[in-house]
């Protein structure tokens, strides 16, 4: 179906001539030299990440400030990396956020179907209850949360830090809800007049529907999971334990910080993440349709 | 029959039953969340925020005192301000200047994958990096952002220095890092048919008429949903300025969250840090509450 | 609320629909990259199995070689350490110890812990290592669920809070016990933070006194003598002033830090000249009194008419202070700041004397221990390792020669000082500490943080030149008057 539309666009353009082809181009000039210069900006982080990690201890600091190291020190790539065991950091992180992410999709999905698709008395309650458990603030909650998890015996283990990602989470519950709703009915009813189930209806229909939706949720619990700080921070006691977020900020101390260091393992440790997210972006594929500018 | 009694048949008919079972079926693993990880720890909030629980020693019951505080006190009220112009300042600019960005990358043009990983790279760079990256950036006398606008002839303000300049330089630093949003916004654009462009095109509308009469109304509730969870996030943030500027100069960066923490975990006042807790929700009730009063203005679901 | 929230249920886009069948097509991405992750995970199950079940390791594993292994050995080997008074556990037991070590220390204590573990085959020390900045907010919600490692690290600014809570255990008897313990050995100041009602709550590991440090090259360029034994805060002031210089990027500043009503304000800048900030027992402020306005008026002069000194937002700008970066020519801050210096300036400096004022010779010292918590289950054993921990021989190994300086016992300064690690002048701060530095007026009652956090935005208007110091002063007085209140106990 959506082939044919885009003939049917093609055609259109074509029909057009030769201005339109013409101003396709300066468009797609104009997004062009916009994205650089978005990325220029963008980029800083990375950049300046990058120059700091091959610094010396002292030229972090020098003064006035220089951006570009006059030698570098590719060493602080090893040095930083054995000066605590991230190996075993690594080992860690990617237990909880594999097992998260997992988690997080699966518990969340169930509920978003359940708000968008099932009608029953107290949904609206439950929903507005829901969303509640954004409102307040996570510091406070900590607390509390805590001596539940000190009452289990899960203290100095990385359950607190999984457990929670399978029991769903407001925030990605309302966002799949909302597109999940915009998702015709007519398509359910069809399935359900044929005997589909729930669940097959959930898998076949709204879920290869759900992509964009579905990535998002992926890339933003992969984050969250991959970057959590006080998380391991509170709940973790011993070294072999400790998760890359906490054993980035070690090199932190009370006096000084160790930013060449600290900026060598950051590198490292978000390299994983940008591939993930170079992986799964590809799901934003429609492009092209907003301005009618890009190619074809 | 009655149009109420016929619901009330519909609602115990077997058909609606099943549903209802199936309903509470798929919601089994949220509802144990719910109470399990949000509904015991939030009671227990409401529960503290009646002691004066210091984390040290065993709370004792003071009734409503925490909460008769709150009403005397000047800091609060202050951290109020800065945090409603902070959470009014970035959710505004980063729902609207992150939906511009989303829709450049959203373009059909080569490399449009590292685009969107660059954009989204703020948003993955956290903690410590980002706070001594931005303090360099806006730096009075060293700053690139001053450096630039010295070229064009502004004299900059010394941003994190200068109390005026704090939270536009934080509101400037939480736009940079939305990249959530930008992501969100991606995933509704796929959803925006291309018959609706090219019917309008064929209405004869230019690139303009095609943005505001189609992609704006249809992306609408997605606008609507960064606008509701952007002002939840803002209005909690804390975690940055705590790094960056603890609060000062002359207390205009103190964000109701930073003044949480602080009770809670640098005065080891936990009692009266949880009655501000119980604040804050109250603060974010209230404003989702109008921004859904005011959706139905302009947020457009089109079959209704 | 339901209601609005549920107004999409009904709706559903119509237009959307044909071309969504298209991702039907796709291949579920998610869905992959789930069971990749999954795959991963399982082994992380089994290797995380396999950790949890033997003990965890003892020490955090050696990172990289800052301190060699072998020069550390046969140092530890040549100490004298102390007797054991106690009777050693019979049985195994394990001590956990909280720590905020960044990693580069972590080595130089996992090559202490085995050495003593080796002395002691009972004891099994665990070390816990937080960052410094998270540290507080970890061991509170810790100890709030009920939870408490068996040793850990106090500073000075909030330790009282912990003691009074009843989280410490008394170390009298343990002191008395250990005849060799000399308390006497502790530099004068170091005791003061950790006790009440005549009970020792932690023992010190370190101390140091607020000094004047400066950047030879910037004294060397402006043609001013290095500071002496004899400068006065007058000679301080004046030379701030003649090697302020320039504006914009190419700014030095006199003088580091312009003085903040904290912890140090007494001590440092208002007691020289016969002012006070808080009374003795921290509940009541003195800020009104004319003697302790002069004085910050007098402190206050040359950042608001000459730009002596940097505002500390301006410090904190680039990522470290205006000294460290090379952009002061002298800077007024405690010991602790020299192994940062070492580490990450890039220009000569040393320390000086804190100067003398008019009235009186005094500048502050402030320090951090280690206390037992109440729920430790074997405080003898805890108490063992405290003894040689921070013993002379346990300082000298931990702190002095690894140039983190200001060791709490007197007789380990010598380490300190003869390491390859001490700055030029290091001698002045033992000086200091055996005649002039002192915790009188050192804020450390219960209500501390909030005090600072009271009266800091206060300053800062003086800062910003929209109060008066005579102004501010008074207003912190009414302002801090019920706050203070809460140190009466």
């Amino acid at each position: 179906m959506k082939r044919q539309s885009r003939i049917a666009a093609e055609i259109a353009w074509s029909a057009g001539g030769v201005s339109t082809i013409r101003k396709a181009r300066a468009a797609r000039t104009a997004a062009y030299v916009l994205l650089i210069a978005g990325a220029g900006i963008y980029l800083l982080p990375l950049l300046w990440m990058f120059t700091t990690s091959l610094k010396s201890s002292q030229g972090v600091l020098s003064f006035p400030p220089e951006f570009i190291p006059s030698t570098f020190h590719w060493e602080n790539y090893p040095d930083g990396w054995k000066a605590l065991p991230f190996t075993r950091f690594t080992i860690n992180t990617v237990l909880v956020t594999g097992l998260s992410v997992i988690g997080t999709l699966i518990s969340c999905i169930l509920p978003a179907y359940a708000f968008a698709r099932l009608k029953t008395r107290g949904r609206g309650a439950i929903f507005a209850i829901t969303l509640a458990t954004m409102m307040i603030p996570a510091e406070v909650l900590l607390v509390p949360q805590f001596i539940m998890f000190s009452k289990a015996g899960m203290v100095n283990t990385l359950w607190p830090l999984i457990l929670p990602a399978w029991f769903g989470n407001a925030f990605y519950i309302f966002l799949l809800r909302q597109f999940f709703l915009t998702i015709p009915q007519e398509l359910d009813d069809a399935a359900r007049i044929d005997g589909a189930s729930d669940w097959r209806i959930l898998w076949s229909i709204i879920l290869p529907l759900s992509k964009p939706p579905l990535v998002a949720v992926t890339v933003f619990s992969f984050v969250a999971n991959w970057n959590n700080v006080i998380g391991p921070i509170i709940y973790l006691r011993s070294l072999d334990k400790y998760t890359l977020a906490v054993g980035l900020k070690l090199f932190q101390g009370q006096h000084v910080t160790d930013y060449n260091h600290m900026m060598a393992v950051s590198l490292i440790t978000i390299a994983p993440i940008v591939v993930v997210f170079l992986l799964v972006q590809r799901a934003f594929i429609q492009g092209a349709t907003l301005t009618g500018m890009g190619g074809r | 029959m009655s149009a109420r009694a016929a619901k009330k048949v519909k609602r115990n008919s077997p058909l609606a039953k099943a549903e209802s079972r199936r309903f509470y079926l798929f919601l089994t693993p949220w509802i144990v969340g719910l109470v399990v990880f949000s509904g015991g720890p939030v009671l227990a909030t409401f529960g503290l925020s009646l002691t004066d629980w210091s984390l040290l020693t065993t709370p004792h019951w003071i009734g409503l005192g925490n909460y008769q505080r709150m009403f005397s006190d000047e800091v609060l009220l202050k951290a109020i301000w800065n945090t409603l112009y902070f959470g009014g300042g970035a959710t505004l600019a980063s729902v609207s200047s992150t939906f511009l960005i989303a829709i450049l990358l959203n373009q059909k043009v080569r490399g449009i994958g590292i685009f969107r990983a660059i954009f989204y790279l703020p948003a993955i760079v956290a903690g410590v990096g980002t706070a001594l990256l931005w303090t360099n950036i806006l730096h009075p006398d060293f700053g690139l952002l001053n450096f630039v606008l010295g070229k064009i002839g502004i004299q900059g303000p010394g941003w994190l220095t200068a109390p005026s300049w704090a939270i536009p330089a934080l509101i400037i630093m939480s736009v940079w890092g939305a990249g959530n949003t930008i992501v969100i916004y991606l995933a509704g654009l796929q959803g925006v048919s291309v018959t609706l462009y090219e019917a309008a095109t064929i209405d004869g509308a230019g690139w303009w008429g095609r943005f505001w009469h189609v992609t704006v109304p249809m992306m609408s509730p997605v606008i609507f949903f960064n606008m509701i969870t952007g002002f939840i996030g803002s209005l909690q943030a804390y975690t940055l300025v705590l790094i960056m500027t603890d609060g000062g100069p002359s207390n205009s960066t103190l964000l109701y969250g930073l003044y949480i923490y602080r009770q809670a975990f640098q005065y080891f006042d936990m009692g009266y840090a949880s009655a501000l807790a119980v604040g804050l929700f109250g603060i974010i009730m209230l404003i989702t509450a109008v921004q859904f009063l005011f959706a139905r203005r302009w947020v457009h679901y089109e079959s209704k | 609320m339901s209601h609005e929230f549920g107004t999409p249920a009904s709706s559903g886009r119509s237009g959307s629909g044909t071309s969504r069948r298209n991702f039907l097509k796709y291949s579920s991405i998610a869905g992959l990259a789930g069971a990749g992750l999954f795959t991963t995970a399982a082994c992380g199950t089994a290797q995380q199995q396999q950790t949890g079940a033997g003990p965890s390791t003892t020490a955090p594993s050696a990172p990289s070689g800052l301190y060699n292994a072998e020069d550390a050995k046969a140092m530890l080997a040549k100490l004298e350490w102390p007797t054991t008074a106690i009777p050693e556990p019979t049985e195994p037991v394990t001590i956990t110890i909280a720590s905020t070590w960044p990693a580069s220390l972590l080595e130089r204590q996992g090559q202490f812990d085995e050495f003593f573990m080796s002395r002691h085959p009972n004891i099994k020390i665990v070390t816990e290592v937080t960052p410094f900045a998270d540290y507080l907010q970890k061991y509170l919600t810790q100890m709030a669920g009920g939870s408490a490692p068996d040793i850990m690290v106090v500073t000075y600014g909030w330790v009282q809070q912990f003691l009074r809570a009843g989280w410490f255990l008394p170390l009298d008897d343990y002191i008395a016990k250990q005849t060799d313990f000399d308390i006497d050995d502790f530099t004068k100041p170091a005791l003061t933070f950790y006790q009440n009602d005549g009970k020792l709550y932690s023992i010190p590991y370190d101390c140091g006194p607020l000094m004047l440090f400066y950047n030879k090259e910037i004294f060397a360029k402006g043609g001013v003598p290095a500071p002496t034994a004899d400068w006065t805060l007058d000679d301080l002031k004046a030379a701030g002033l003649k090697l302020t210089s320039g504006s914009g990027r190419d700014k030095i500043f006199g003088l580091n830090g312009v003085p903040y009503p904290d912890g140090f304000f007494s001590a440092n800048y208002l007691a020289p000249f016969g002012g006070r900030y808080l009374n003795d027992d921290e509940t009541s402020c003195l800020l009104g009194e004319q003697a302790a306005i002069d004085a910050a008026k007098w402190w206050m002069d040359p950042f608001l008419n000459n730009g002596m000194m940097p505002t500390d937002a301006d410090s904190k700008a680039l990522g470290a202070d205006a000294f460290t970066l090379g952009r002061a020519a002298m800077a007024i801050q405690g010991t602790w700041a020299a192994s940062g210096l070492i580490e990450q300036a890039e220009f000569d400096w040393a320390i000086a004397p804190y100067p003398k004022g008019p009235k009186r010779h005094t500048t502050a010292a402030a320090g951090s221990g280690y206390s037992i918590t109440k729920q430790c289950q074997n405080p003898d054993a805890a108490w063992i390792y405290l003894n040689e921990y921070l013993s002379s021989a346990g300082q000298q190994f931990m702190w002095a020669s690894t140039g983190l300086g200001s060791p709490s016992r007197a007789s380990a300064w010598d380490a300190y000082l003869t390491s390859e690690y001490a700055p030029e002048g290091a001698k002045f701060a033992l000086d200091a500490l055996t005649s002039y530095a002192t915790t009188e007026g050192v804020n450390f009652a219960p209500a501390t943080p909030k005090v600072d956090a009271t009266s800091r935005p206060i300053w800062d208007e003086v800062l910003g030149g929209n109060k008066s110091v005579e102004d501010a002063c008074n207003e912190i007085v009414q302002k801090l008057t019920p706050i203070l209140a809460q140190n009466r106990s």
